[in-house]
């Protein structure tokens, strides 16, 4: 009598299992298959398209984009059919694992772009590094990912190389009081080491360090009038830019006249969009080149303008970096993993559009430029 | 011998026999071998969740924080102290089924949607101390490079070893809370659930079996999270959000609440389907919330929905 | 800088509590919990913004449109979600109403962007300084049309017809049934309502920070809950004073605490309340329905 309902598990069970091997059967069969002349080969990204970080996560997919496109009529790319699969890690590490999971499996990807969140790149890195693909993130500064394995690198500037710069900033401004401001996360709370470490060191003072929790925060009055009555002249952030514009809007508003230092996640459009006049006078330090003297850069910007419609900012910029990078790799060593990896670990001082990149332990030491907003444009600054 | 899992006995051997030659059949392909270990995962938390949701009707929305609080038990030891991964198990198990008995003490003063909104609390604030507690937990950076488990001299290194162990840990979870349907707690469970009052008035201690229901959730979910933290190698608070816990509470509700095959569909069902409509891209989340509503629109009691349950119910009390 | 703590929590105490008031009347007349209030909240906001955007309307348009439009979304939320299931148990109703909110929310990142943007307000900022406490034309409009909206339901529920059958099918269904009210009318505006206020909330928050993202329904929605229910969830008293007091709290709780733990305050206290005094501060016990 209760045959039936087993009978529906079993019949479950049974198309689970060939859904499976079906699949199976298709994604293990030898990749890299020839169409024509072309050879197929696939881009793996993994960034969040969805959710509070989507933003970015499309940035950085979009300029992959461009990156293919430009490149599209590159001689040495001649032989291979290039196919750009972007899947969204919901800034989910377990999205992110089931994402290196599927392109492990999948011989035609010959390198992987991502993620965006050092939670979501250090759940994939594992993965991929067993399936021996290099990974190129855009967007995480976590200090663990440095010498994490021979397979993870990123064209994103360490916490150390931001944080110390920003402190060598305000230094030369002769401010002696500071407040530290991050959010509560990897790459705040890296950025927040660096300041704590390197501040007290100028023999300067920090009046006050408070934190917040990302994309669920929008009041910041608490936080600011605290930070006025603790006299803090400037404040180092550790923050992206759309809480940063939040920041400096309510500082304002409550009658304060206080600098604001970022790091490169400021660098886009989105911050002088949000934060209007609050935000003259706003410093960050990025690594994407100012100069429109160099071709790459220009050709860059204007490109992901026209296309777009959207000012690029540092992610996209590292993301396009990346994709050259993986491309230049490929046109040289062909789609093979292991030659791949070689490549990217030999590569020397690559001229992308965020400045030169050498990877030391996964990292690039990168070159930042000083920025400054003044009427509503960033605008490179020497002090 | 009529439970939930009233299968006949060759059924059962087929059924077993079939997923355990799994990793041969799907050979190198990783990424299915990886779903299936993340259905497994989940199949642990879902039940886990139904024995206090559906047998014991107490409305639990934080669930995800048991399994967070097993994980940070096992990759913090292990990582920290070099423990071996066996003697974190039954450790993480214990200690989240001590968190589940601290959750349970509200339940004693409040009930329905209050102690949901308790219990998401309790999520929530876990997150808080989690990302805040720095010293301990490593805070929002996570705890990366959590070891391999070993066994006699040899550390797991492929899928199919994790396959296998946590398709031991489902099972054992799947029989256990066979056997509770069953058990007097169980029967005690489906009472408390049906009419608290009631149950009262028949002699049954209200306050212990929602304080059993509540321990017992916590530890299997809690011993999920240990296989977690192992298998996925790294963890940060981000793994352990509202968001998942609402993600078992669909999988519960989706099978048939109080169901524990129901929970095990569930699961089985929301973990493939996604992954299965990646296609879609951002679409697939919008199709996930409009399935949701239909299917409560349609049919709350869920696919083996809990009308079956209370008939067995009856019917094992009826015919012994 | 007490008073200015004060005054910064009061704002969003205000916000609070418009939202936490929709959840208390839909809990107060169906017994269920929407989880889709959130999202409602963020849809109405908008709605606000696109015609602030698009037609260069002033605030007052904005917000009128956003709750019209919330309003309407509000009883199509019920439509689809709560309707089938007014005699089901309250989880199958929490459920459906998430599942809504998921698919709202994912669809409006879909159709708005899932960046923050500006909210043209279409006034200039006037910021005015009283004994060391800065205060600004914003926070005046907060507080202003929070309490024009508050005093107007207040009277609404009390003395329009409409109010007092809201009120006689909270209190009991079967009754109202029997004494000829349109029961499914009723809920109907109720969802309205409280979608309205919601909206007005929304586009009140995003003028203010001059900012609206997607996700902005999620932690919003998780925070009027608890202001519903440390007031004590049905009473529309209890939402207002709960709504306020978790403004106050959290923004003490940052200033002298920790703000790494600011989150966490609101839920402590819903903790500590519901321990003591589980039916909520100003809430009467609600006897359990058979």
């Amino acid at each position: 009598m209760l045959k039936r309902p087993w009978f529906r598990t079993g019949a479950l069970a049974v198309a689970v299992a060939l859904l499976l091997t079906a699949c199976g059967g298709a994604a293990s069969s030898p990749g890299g298959q020839s169409v024509g002349a072309a050879k197929k080969v696939k881009l793996g990204l993994g960034a969040p398209l969805t959710g509070s970080s989507g933003e970015d996560g499309n940035l950085i997919k979009n300029a992959v984009v461009l990156a293919l496109e430009h490149r599209k009529d590159d001689a040495k790319l001649k032989d291979y059919q290039i196919e750009l699969v972007a899947e969204d890690d919901k800034a989910d590490p377990k999205e992110g694992a089931a994402i290196a999971n599927k392109f492990a499996g999948d011989s035609a990807i010959f390198g992987y772009i991502g993620d965006y969140n050092s939670s979501v790149t250090l759940a994939a890195a594992p993965i991929l590094q067993r399936a021996g693909i290099s990974q190129i993130s855009p967007g995480s500064s976590s200090p663990k990912i440095t010498g994490f394995s021979e397979f993870l690198f990123r064209t994103q500037p360490t916490d150390r190389t931001s944080g110390e710069n920003l402190v060598n900033w305000a230094q030369e401004l002769s401010i002696k009081k500071v407040a530290v401001i991050y959010e509560n996360t990897d790459y705040g709370k890296g950025l927040q080491n660096v300041y704590e470490g390197n501040w007290p060191k100028t023999g300067g003072q920090i009046v006050t360090t408070e934190s917040y929790l990302s994309g669920q925060t929008s009041d910041f009055t608490a936080i600011m009038t605290k930070v006025k009555n603790a006299g803090a002249e400037a404040i180092l952030l550790g923050s992206l830019y759309n809480e940063s514009a939040a920041m400096a809007k309510q500082a304002k508003q409550l009658g304060m006249n206080i600098q604001f230092f970022g790091s490169d996640s400021m660098y886009g459009p989105g911050l002088i969009d949000l934060g209007k006049e609050a935000v003259e006078g706003f410093r960050v330090v990025s690594g994407m080149n100012p100069g429109s003297t160099d071709p790459a850069s220009k050709k860059f910007a204007d490109g992901f303008k026209a296309k777009f419609n959207k000012e690029p900012n540092s992610f996209a910029g590292q993301a396009y970096d990346a994709a050259n990078i993986f491309l230049d790799a490929l046109a040289a060593a062909g789609p093979d993993r292991v030659k791949i990896n070689k490549y990217i670990h030999d590569l020397k001082d690559f001229p992308g559009v965020t400045g030169k990149t050498t990877f030391v332990k996964g990292d690039a030491d990168k070159t930042l430029y000083r920025f400054q907003v003044q009427s509503g444009k960033f605008v490179n600054v020497q002090k | 011998m009529l439970t939930t899992a009233g299968l006949p006995l060759w059924g059962r051997y087929l059924l077993v026999g079939g997923w355990l030659l799994v990793p041969l059949l799907l050979g190198k392909w990783d990424y299915g071998l990886h779903v299936l270990i993340m259905v497994g995962v989940y199949v642990v938390l879902a039940l886990s969740l139904n024995l206090v949701n559906g047998m014991a009707g107490q409305l639990n929305l934080g669930h995800a924080a048991f399994f967070g609080i097993g994980s940070y038990i096992t990759a913090l030891l292990m990582v920290e102290k070099a423990w071996p991964f066996w003697a974190t198990l039954p450790l993480a198990f214990v200690i989240s089924g001590m968190f589940g008995l601290l959750v349970g003490l509200p339940a004693l003063r409040v009930s329905g949607d209050y102690l949901g909104i308790v219990t998401l609390g309790f999520g929530e604030i876990t997150r808080l101390v989690l990302i805040n507690w720095i010293d301990v937990t490593h805070g929002p950076m996570g705890v990366p490079g959590i070891p391999a488990p070993t066994l006699f001299g040899y550390a797991f290194s492929s899928k199919a070893a994790y396959f296998y162990l946590v398709t031991l840990l489902a099972a054992a979870t799947w029989w256990v809370m066979d056997r509770l349907a069953v058990s007097k707690i169980g029967l005690e469970m489906l009472a408390l659930k049906e009419d608290e009052r009631v149950a009262q008035a028949l002699g049954i201690n209200v306050g212990r079996v929602k304080l059993q229901a509540f321990a017992i959730g916590a530890c299997f979910a809690g011993l999920a999270g240990a296989f977690y933290a192992v298998y996925i190698s790294f963890i940060s608070p981000d793994s352990f959000l509202f968001n998942d816990s609402a993600v078992i509470l669909c999988m519960v509700v989706l099978g048939g609440m109080g169901s524990v095959l129901g929970s095990v569909v569930g699961a089985v069902i929301l973990i493939i389907a996604p992954e299965g409509l990646r296609f879609l891209g951002s679409w697939r989340m919008v199709l996930y919330g409009i399935l949701l509503t239909v299917m409560m629109v349609r049919k709350p009691s869920g696919i083996w929905g809990l009308e079956r349950r209370v008939r067995n119910a009856i019917r094992l009390t009826a015919g012994g | 800088m007490i008073l200015q703590q004060l005054v910064n929590g009061l704002a969003v105490g205000a916000v609070y509590s418009l939202i936490a008031l929709g959840f208390t009347m839909i809990y107060g007349v169906l017994r269920i919990v929407n989880f889709a209030h959130g999202s409602i909240y963020m849809v109405g906001a908008f709605m606000g913004l696109t015609v602030a955007k698009h037609l260069h309307t002033n605030l007052w348009i904005s917000i009128t449109v956003a709750m019209l439009g919330a309003a309407i979304l509000g009883i199509l939320v019920d439509h689809v979600s709560t309707r089938q299931l007014r005699s089901a148990d309250p989880y199958s109703a929490l459920l459906s109403t998430l599942g809504v909110s998921i698919a709202l929310s994912v669809t409006a990142e879909l159709i708005w962007g899932s960046s923050t943007q500006p909210f043209p307000s279409g006034m200039a900022v006037h910021t005015y300084e009283v004994a060391g406490v800065v205060v600004n034309s914003f926070f005046l409009i907060i507080i202003g049309v929070t309490l024009v909206l508050m005093v107007a339901l207040y009277l609404f529920v009390q003395k329009s017809p409409l109010g007092v059958a809201m009120r006689a099918v909270s209190h009991s269904v079967d009754t109202a049934r029997l004494m000829g009210i349109n029961v499914d009318m009723v809920i109907r505006m109720t969802f309205a309502i409280s979608g309205a206020l919601a909206a007005a909330g929304g586009v009140l928050v995003s003028v203010y920070y001059d900012a609206i993202y997607p996700s902005m329904g999620y932690v919003a929605g998780l925070k009027a809950f608890t202001a519903a229910v440390v007031g004590g969830i049905g009473s529309i008293p209890g939402a207002i004073l709960g709504g306020f007091l978790l403004g106050l709290a959290e923004n003490f709780g940052a200033a002298y605490l920790s703000s790494g733990y600011k989150d966490a305050i609101a839920f402590t206290i819903l903790l500590a309340v519901l321990l003591i005094k589980p039916a909520g501060l100003l809430g009467r016990h609600l006897v359990q329905k058979l």
